[in-house]
């Protein structure tokens, strides 16, 4: 909670991106709703023109773990075809607002079912090399299947999509070979699946965990973090950098004078940024803090 | 504002918050009458670690409150008994708080079920809550109804009603249950931190506004309804969270309140 209610109570800004540019379609553009600003990207950049996306949580600066919806999110979702979101109680009010509202013509995409995460895992499921695909090949196919008069398009998009993210694995791929079993930790667990595909150990687990819910973590938990600092075990501090409160920027300031290299990431896509270009940058923070600090 | 009823969530949003402004309204006069509003502060705080213990083990959130409000509100008329009563609802918020941080501390996933229920989410509510919603709001309603005679009487004269041999110890703890499981019901529309504005916030304007125990009840909970509908209706107009109108227009009730009986004192 703490710094934490401010921007909840704020939150509820509903930020649209109608990709339609005002062209009458004979149907009206497929109505496609992303509980997270990603999916929602993702969305765009395979339905193109032929869809409306709008994404819920979209301000990088508010903290998405808290979210009291506002009217219109429930009405946008009340008229959408297609609804996007994460799963695994990253996003329970996305459960509820369906609940309150039914819809035959409703189909929902939900990211961990794709990739059979389930309720208590890790919740940020973007940053599993698997996921983002996933949900772009179901979208791409439930397009395909309400709209197969465009259905080359959403073909098309798709392969785009796929070739560019693959391209991104491959230099995770290439971190990996390099510095597998690079000791890392951080203060949320938002990095960690990429962390993984990158062949890195992860320390302070636990730690991360309690941070995420905003709990107390335990002595034993912040003694591991601090010593993995201070004694030089980790070469990474990977932050959330939408959430920072007094706790992380001692953290921070720890590593610093214990001259481990912090790299800020992100929760939701920053402005201005595609998934391709944030992905990248963060992999490219990686690729040169390690190439310093060996 | 057409449409407003189109749409299944608003729907469901009146419902429900009918049931709760009904029940809110009727249970929270005597809880004001009695004096005891901290009391109602305090177990919407309960519920809290309620929910969080409930989703440690696995059942409904719902069930979890309910169950750790109404233990709590046990405890708070027991050990009031001896101890000081402000002391003593201290005592089991602070206890179930901490309780509450350790099942966090446990609970090794993501905590967003939980903190959910801060501050509730009435545009979240599905049919089968209305149903549930509407069997809490009967039984308490019928509860109150069953005690609220002698609940009246040893509200307003406790030394008199227990020399007359009212069980005045009993009806204190059953009117916690009452509150406890109101309590539970009114988190799903305002949420654990602004349950207060739903429970208390008509109630004493209607204290404020009259004496009379029949007037003051029906005031109570025409206001509750009439604050629970307009903030929806605002809500939606405005697109700003319900709470934050249940609030408002809660404290504006009761500030209004406050003007009318300052008037009449003076003429």
């Amino acid at each position: 909670m703490r710094s934490r209610l401010k921007s909840l109570v704020i939150t509820g800004a509903l930020v649209a991106t109608q990709s339609s540019s005002g062209a009458a379609w004979a149907a009206g553009p497929i109505h496609v709703i992303a509980a997270e600003n990603f999916y929602g990207d993702l969305a765009t950049q395979i339905g193109g023109k032929h869809i409306a996306v709008t994404s819920i949580l979209a301000n990088p600066n508010d903290d998405p773990h808290l979210f009291e919806s506002s009217p219109s999110t429930a009405r946008a979702i009340a008229g959408a075809q297609v609804i996007i979101y994460n799963g695994v109680d990253y996003d329970p009010w996305m459960d509820k607002l369906l609940s309150a509202s039914h819809s035959a013509d409703r189909t929902t995409i939900v990211a961990g079912d794709l990739i059979g995460a389930k309720s208590g895992d890790n919740p940020h499921l973007w940053y599993n090399p698997k996921t983002l695909p996933a949900v772009a090949a179901a979208l791409a196919a439930e397009l395909e299947k309400r709209d197969p008069a465009n259905a080359a398009d959403y073909k098309a998009n798709l392969g785009k999509f796929d070739t560019a993210f693959a391209a991104l694995m491959t230099e995770v791929d290439a971190v990996k070979a390099k510095y597998a079993g690079t000791e890392v930790t951080a203060t949320e667990p938002v990095f960690g699946y990429m962390a993984t595909a990158m062949g890195f150990k992860m320390l302070n687990y636990d730690f991360q965990v309690a941070m995420m819910n905003d709990t107390e973590p335990s002595p034993s938990e912040v003694a591991g973090f601090e010593n993995s600092l201070k004694d030089g075990t980790v070469k990474i501090l990977f932050y959330n950098d939408q959430v920072t409160d007094d706790t992380t920027t001692r953290l921070l300031g720890l590593a610093k004078a214990s001259h481990v290299t912090v790299i800020g990431v992100t929760e939701t896509e920053p402005k201005g940024k595609t998934i391709e270009t944030w992905f990248a940058g963060q992999i490219a923070d990686v690729q040169k803090a390690l190439a310093a600090s060996h | 504002m057409s449409g407003i009823f189109d749409y299944e969530f608003m729907r469901n949003a009146f419902a429900a918050a009918t049931i709760v402004a009904i029940a809110a309204g009727a249970i929270g006069y005597f809880l004001v009458l009695r004096g005891e509003t901290f009391a109602g502060h305090a177990l919407s705080h309960v519920g809290f670690s309620g929910a969080t213990g409930a989703v440690l083990i696995g059942v409904s959130p719902l069930l979890g409150l309910t169950a750790f409000t109404m233990a709590a509100g046990i405890g708070i008329s027991l050990l009031g008994e001896r101890l000081h009563r402000d002391v003593a609802i201290g005592m089991v918020l602070t206890l179930s708080l901490g309780f509450g941080l350790l099942f966090l501390h446990f609970y090794t996933a993501y905590a967003g079920m939980a903190t959910n229920l801060l501050f509730g989410n009435v545009l979240g509510i599905s049919p089968q809550t209305v149903l549930v919603l509407l069997g809490m709001s009967l039984v308490t309603i019928a509860a109150l109804c069953l005690i609220s005679r002698p609940l009246l009487f040893a509200s307003l004269q406790p030394e008199l009603a227990e020399a007359r041999g009212v069980p005045v110890a009993m009806l204190s703890a059953l009117f916690m249950v009452v509150v406890a499981v109101t309590i539970a019901q009114a988190i799903q529309i305002v949420g654990v931190l602004l349950v207060f504005a739903l429970m208390v916030a008509p109630a004493a304007t209607a204290l404020k506004v009259t004496r009379r125990f029949a007037t003051g009840l029906a005031t109570s909970v025409l206001l509750a309804l009439a604050i629970a509908w307009a903030s929806l209706v605002l809500a939606y107009v405005t697109d700003w969270p319900t709470s934050f109108w249940i609030t408002t227009l809660g404290g504006v009730a009761y500030g209004l309140g406050v003007l009318a009986n300052r008037v009449r004192q003076v003429r």
